[in-house]
């Protein structure tokens, strides 16, 4: 028995990214292609993303021109393959506050919204510091805790203390508490509802960028593989390995169902189709009778 | 935008402000004039700093906002609401006390406006926690002052000059990019 199906929609890349961001230690060896990608998680109750983009209107140009983001979409045509709009969003789990993953949050204006408080609370401290720690900073627009503030007023967001268990039915969010931010969640899908459950999903966040933080060569400390942590640790990187420590327990050690959304080789692993707009469409399940959208 | 230009075209609607009727072009112009350079240079440093007041006021009132219990009234955290109240009034003097070249009057302008945004919000805020009046109405008008602060911010930033809201250097998913060569 199947719940939800989990779709890991693209909706913009960056052709070429240094390889040293996505893998700890990865230094001087060249670029990977990294897409940008938000995840879609469907029950017959409910429609729920994970992360929601960056805000192209203020800073797709920028972004395009200095960075060579490509090929961005808004969520009305990356969901319209779904069959959705993103007016049918009732869900949104935060699952960091950096630009690129709180941005978009307009977008979707029926949409209740989940972010761990330690996130904020300490964003709001970082801020709070001279220039000299401003690199505590990176990757956060005032802006976008401005439009949090909105979501608040309106009663739509919430604010998560820590592990809490069936947000949606077999839907949990867990703390990363200072791993790649402050108070960085994953979001872990039970999919058959069972407490000990048997098939279960998690949505890493940025915790993991690629498969690669999963299963790295793991020659230099004498084995075959190991964990190494992605580019950019606000915390440190022992709370990054942890963390990957415990997503992967609790899939049963099943490396290839921690789902990292920065990753072209989801290709190889799910079903997938590249849409009209040239972006990919992977398909990491089916809830029970849900029809295809790759085939 | 040319690469002696520090702002934003003349043309574009960023600058379209309420108090279009002052002297003066918004935006400073040139990298030529020492006096413009001069005081782009010492109000960089505010300029962060109220960008960072405005969104620790904002996540202020939004951690007040959602905490857990509820009822009547604002759960301050008054510590970090003191900080922020502090680094506004510095950046508010540095503002104050700048020498403003007949180029920079209208950015100027905008910029004192931020500061005085960002001091209602802050008040606005205050009361709420002290109790003088937590309605819907007293909200709104937080948060009124706080978009308002975020426009001005958006309107005033002069990317070539180092002033800019966010520091896309070092985003987590566009740092360390190729940049393009063309
Ligand atoms: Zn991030």
């Amino acid at each position: 028995m199947a719940d939800y199906s989990i779709h890991v929609l693209e909706y913009s890349y960056v052709p070429e990214y240094h390889k040293s961001g996505v893998l700890y230690g990865a230094h001087n060896e060249g670029y990977v292609k990294l897409p940008y990608c938000y995840v879609l998680i469907r029950s017959a109750d409910h429609v729920a993303l994970v992360d929601v983009g960056y805000n192209h209107k203020d800073y797709g140009q920028h972004l395009a021109e200095k960075f060579g983001v490509e090929n961005w979409r808004s969520p009305k045509v990356v969901l319209a393959e779904m069959g959705l709009t993103p007016e049918d969003v009732d869900t949104i789990f935060v699952t960091h506050a950096h630009f690129d993953h709180f941005g978009n949050v307009e977008d979707f204006p029926n949409a209740t919204f989940y972010i761990q408080r330690e996130e904020i609370e300490k964003w709001v401290w970082a801020m709070s510091l001279p220039d000299r720690l401003k690199w505590m900073m990176i990757a956060v627009d005032p802006s976008d805790v401005l439009r949090g503030v909105n979501l608040a007023a309106q009663g739509r967001l919430r604010t998560v203390e820590g592990s809490v268990e069936n947000v949606l039915p077999g839907i949990d969010l867990h703390l990363a508490k200072d791993s790649h931010t402050f108070g960085s969640m994953w979001v872990t899908v039970r999919n058959d509802g069972k407490a000990q459950s048997d098939d279960t999903w998690v949505l890493a966040g940025d915790l993991v960028y690629q498969f690669t933080n999963i299963k790295n060569d793991g020659s230099v400390v004498g084995v075959d593989e190991m964990y190494t942590p992605v580019g950019l640790a606000l915390g440190s990187q022992m709370n990054l390995l942890l963390a990957t420590e415990e997503m992967m327990k609790q899939t049963g050690y099943d490396a290839h169902r921690v789902i990292p959304i920065h990753e072209e080789g989801l290709a190889d692993t799910f079903p997938c189709r590249i849409s009209d707009e040239g972006l990919r469409i992977s398909e990491i399940c089916l809830a029970d009778g849900a029809e295809s959208f790759v085939k | 935008m040319t690469g002696t230009q520090r702002l934003h075209d003349a043309t574009c609607d960023v600058w379209d402000l309420p108090q279009a009727g002052a002297a003066g072009d918004l935006h400073p112009a040139t990298g030529t004039d020492p006096a413009t350079d001069r005081y782009l240079a010492t109000i960089a440093p505010a300029y962060g700093v109220l960008g960072r007041v405005m969104a620790q006021l904002s996540g202020i009132f939004l951690l007040a906002l959602t905490r857990d219990g509820g009822g009547p009234g604002l759960h301050l955290d008054h510590g970090m609401y003191t900080i922020a109240r502090d680094q506004l009034a510095e950046a508010q003097d540095t503002v104050a006390s700048v020498t403003v070249p007949e180029t920079a009057r209208r950015h100027h302008a905008a910029l004192d406006n931020l500061a005085a945004q960002l001091a209602a919000a802050a008040r606005g805020i205050e009361r709420m926690a002290a109790r003088m009046s937590g309605d819907e109405h007293a909200r709104r008008d937080v948060l009124r002052h706080l978009a308002e602060a975020q426009r001005l911010l958006i309107a005033t930033a002069e990317p070539d000059a180092g002033i800019t809201p966010v520091d896309f250097d070092n985003a987590c998913c566009s740092c360390a990019v190729r940049k393009p060569t063309a």
